[in-house]
């Protein structure tokens, strides 16, 4: 196996599923963000998002909180300092792998 | 694929950023109360400079400045009761730092602060200098036309009103307490009629969102 292809094979899984890597992206780029406001970003039904940040919470990634601004309850979400590292590593991984595959265009 | 993707990650991020950055006043309420201030301000100092001698004098100004600096705490926290009851439920909560290239969101106290500044700032022109510090307010405006043109390049209408403002505040033959009360309330009605607009639009385009399950 060609080094480009053992950065795949050791990419995040927890991370690399569509929906949880689109609520990764969120919360990497934003301070927090509460429930309502990552179903509508995600386009995701409450179900699967409830699913999909349990299992972040539960690999350490995401910190959910419930907190109330002006008496309104709020599921606050955002990221650990482990999610933004293991992020961080993850977007690295996929960037070497792009670099070994060539200039990015071959696909 | 995969590269498309990876190339892709860092945009992503910050489109999400900039998004976020976007919906810190989605309803314009900042708009609102910030104008709804300017007009406040304005009207204090056009009306009551006039008809109330007291506040021309130092103590009377500091009185006027203390109350300035007081509003901002009680503006803030209506503020925020106001967005839970009407925001948070509708597109939610999102907090977020200002993306490199825009401009700072200016806070709702940080906009009092700069306000009391200007306050200061012309009555001190007021006490001391004569009439031709009229033309400050051609650069004030000048200012205004700056960061709106910065914070919503497209908005002409309202490029042209606070324009209309400022032209007005300059020519007019009034005196300067007038005039700072016509330029402040002028740009406040600008702000209240936008902030307005967008609460609107906002609340025709979001419904109250239903949460059954979190």
């Amino acid at each position: 196996m060609t080094p480009d292809l053992q950065a795949l094979a050791t990419l995040d899984r927890i991370i690399h599923e569509p929906a949880r890597l689109m609520i990764m992206t969120i919360l990497y780029a934003v301070t927090e963000a509460d429930f309502l406001y990552l179903q509508r970003e995600c386009g995701l039904t409450q179900g699967n998002l409830s699913s999909h940040l349990a299992k972040l919470e539960e690999a350490g990634y995401v910190a959910i909180s419930k907190t109330f601004k002006g008496k309104y309850p709020l599921t606050i979400c955002s990221l650990t300092k482990n999610g933004r590292e293991a992020f961080e590593a993850y977007v690295r991984k996929m960037q070497y792998v792009a670099g070994a595959t060539g200039n990015g265009t071959n696909h | 694929m995969i590269s498309l993707f990876s190339s892709s990650a860092a945009s992503a991020a910050e489109s999400a950023k900039r998004r976020a950055f976007e919906n810190i006043d989605p309803a314009g309420l900042t708009r609102i109360f910030a104008g709804a201030a300017y007009v406040l301000y304005g009207l204090v100092f056009a009306l009551l400079w006039k008809v109330h001698p007291p506040l021309s004098t130092p103590k009377g100004l500091l009185v006027v400045l203390l109350a300035l600096v007081a509003m901002p705490y009680c503006g803030e926290k209506l503020l925020e009761w106001l967005k839970a009851r009407i925001v948070y439920r509708r597109t939610g909560y999102v907090a977020v730092a200002a993306p490199a290239g825009l401009p700072a969101q200016p806070s709702f106290y940080r906009t009092f602060i700069l306000m009391v500044a200007f306050v200061a700032v012309a009555a001190g022109l007021f006490l001391f200098l004569s009439d031709s510090s009229k033309w400050i307010f051609l650069f004030a405006g000048g200012q205004a036309i700056a960061n709106s043109y910065r914070s919503a390049p497209g908005n002409w209408i309202k490029l042209l009103a606070i324009l209309g403002v400022t032209l007005f505040a300059v020519l007019l033959n009034i005196t300067f307490a007038e005039r700072f009360g016509l330029f402040l309330s002028g740009l406040g009605t600008v702000k209240i009629i936008d902030g307005a607009i967008a609460f609107v639009l906002y609340l025709r385009r979001n419904p109250v969102a239903r949460m059954s399950e979190e």
